[in-house]
């Protein structure tokens, strides 16, 4: 088992056949630099146990195949990415941090399929962007592209 | 007449980004820092978006299609700063590569004979692609496809060449994304290209540039074409390339760093390599089947893999023969 403490001093126990799969606690293992408990100054304790939800349902990931377990991680995985920006934001964040990356690439893509065909003002509120493009600016854009700007696949709704 | 290219699709590299910057990679990572204190100020002004550093941002915007990237580059300075990074086009180009459904091919076709006018459309890479899949392509420069020829795809461009009306019927020759609607005027080669000639276009990696080569079938000599130069220049012949077998039009296979070529000489066939960076040359035996079997025969490439072929006839049956060489000796 291995130790982690969250930057809200809360300690987690995860099987290190779990954590491993985070590149930086692997070499951290490998040099011998985790003896004692690891801490992890940039990870709260709410977005640490999403993490190791998502390390302890992937433990076998390579031998899901095997047991036609892939459709069961496939739910799973969608059901993890159910969450808010704000919480996505973070998990990203933890993912990037703690170098695993199949739950890097997991919610980059959840992000990107909410972003996919929104149109320009949704993706402004979704994500609180002020515009800082003056009117010419946006203008220029448009009109260089315009057919970019129409179709019916256009979604200007903000969920 | 129908006839295809292969071409990856949606692509965002942006022909002005490509003929304006200067590739070296000092001069990216040095843009991309300027992007990261962008990044920081926006931050601190409007106390939004913490977490959405500029790699996270270009890892999710990276997996989108090239319509909603184009619309997005109205989101903010910064992400149109970001989107319009030629480190961000090559990080879109390496996803579209590994991604199946971006893939597609571009098919050109006569769409009225009478007035040999045609039309172009892409379609998926399956075998059996449903009708509305296929997708006719608006027509660069609003030239009316009069005579239009494909003559090879690179990285989702596309070389064309059209027989412009207006000017003379004079053949103009374009390098055109079809994903982004954008196309230039490429400069006329010194020895114009026809029905004969081939094109290969790749990118060079030691100078940072895309690259054109043009090989004909007759005498006329082979040039190359460096997008950032603009011009056209005469390079060396191969010593025993006399007689190119390469089938006029056909997309030059590109493997290695290297063009490739069929040639023949003293009844043998052999495979000619032309590098991108130096224009070295470089040969490579063919597996001496091809001669048996010969009518057509020439390079193409898929996997990965230098594939020559040979389309003829074996024991009285029209027969196409490909051979995958995993290794080959260069």
């Amino acid at each position: 088992m291995v130790k982690l403490k969250s930057n809200d001093d809360k300690e987690f126990e995860v099987e290190e056949a779990a954590v491993i799969q985070s590149e930086m606690i692997k070499n951290m293992i490998e040099d011998g630099c985790a003896t004692s408990v690891i801490p992890l100054p940039n990870i709260d304790s709410k977005t640490l146990i999403k993490v190791i939800e998502y390390l302890n349902k992937h433990i076998n990931m390579g031998k899901a195949a095997e047991t036609g377990e892939e459709d069961d991680l496939k739910e799973f995985d969608e059901q993890f990415v159910n969450m808010g920006w704000e919480e996505l934001f973070d998990v990203i964040m933890a993912a990037n941090y703690l170098n695993i990356h199949e739950l890097m690439e997991l919610c980059c893509q959840s992000a990107a399929d909410r972003l996919k065909n929104k149109s320009v003002r949704a993706v402004r509120e979704m994500l609180k962007i002020t515009n800082d493009l003056t009117e010419e600016e946006e203008q220029e854009i448009i009109n260089d592209a315009p057919w970019a700007f129409e179709g019916p696949e256009i979604d200007d709704t903000v969920n | 007449m129908v006839r295809c290219g292969a071409i990856a699709f949606p692509l965002l590299l942006r022909l002005g980004t490509l003929t304006r910057c200067g590739g070296n990679r000092a001069k990216t990572l040095g843009k991309r820092l300027n992007v990261c204190r962008t990044s920081m100020k926006i931050v601190e002004l409007n106390q939004v978006m913490l977490h959405f550093q500029e790699d996270i941002l270009t890892n999710s915007l990276s997996k989108l299609h090239l319509k909603s990237l184009l619309r997005f580059t109205c989101v903010s300075k910064f992400w149109k700063t970001l989107i319009d990074e030629q480190y961000f086009s090559m990080k879109h180009l390496i996803h579209a590569k590994n991604d199946q459904n971006s893939q597609k091919f571009l098919v050109y076709q006569l769409l009225r004979p009478n007035e040999d006018i045609f039309s172009i459309y892409c379609c998926p890479l399956s075998s059996a692609p449903r009708v509305e899949d296929v997708q006719e392509l608006c027509f660069p420069l609003n030239v009316e496809p009069w005579y239009c020829q494909v003559y090879c795809c690179c990285d989702g461009f596309a070389i064309i060449s059209v027989n412009n009306v207006d000017i003379n019927k004079r053949d103009i020759l374009l390098l055109w994304n079809p994903s982004t609607r954008e196309s230039i005027v490429l400069p006329s080669p010194k020895f114009s290209v026809d029905w004969f000639t081939c094109l290969g276009m790749s990118f060079d990696s030691a100078c940072g540039d895309y690259k054109i080569l043009k090989i004909s079938q007759d005498k006329a000599p082979s040039e190359i074409f460096a997008l950032k130069s603009g011009s056209w220049r005469i390079i060396d012949e191969h010593p025993r390339d006399r007689i190119k077998t390469v089938v006029g039009m056909h997309p030059l296979a590109f493997r290695h760093g290297a063009f490739h070529w069929v040639s023949f000489t003293r009844n043998s066939y052999f495979g000619v390599s032309s590098n991108i960076s130096h224009e070295m040359y470089g040969e490579i035996p063919l597996p001496k089947e091809v001669l048996l079997y010969n009518v057509k025969i020439g390079n193409s490439v898929s996997d990965g893999m230098l594939c020559p072929y040979s389309n003829g006839y074996h024991q009285k049956k029209p027969t196409f023969y490909v051979w995958v060489m995993k290794d080959y000796g260069v």
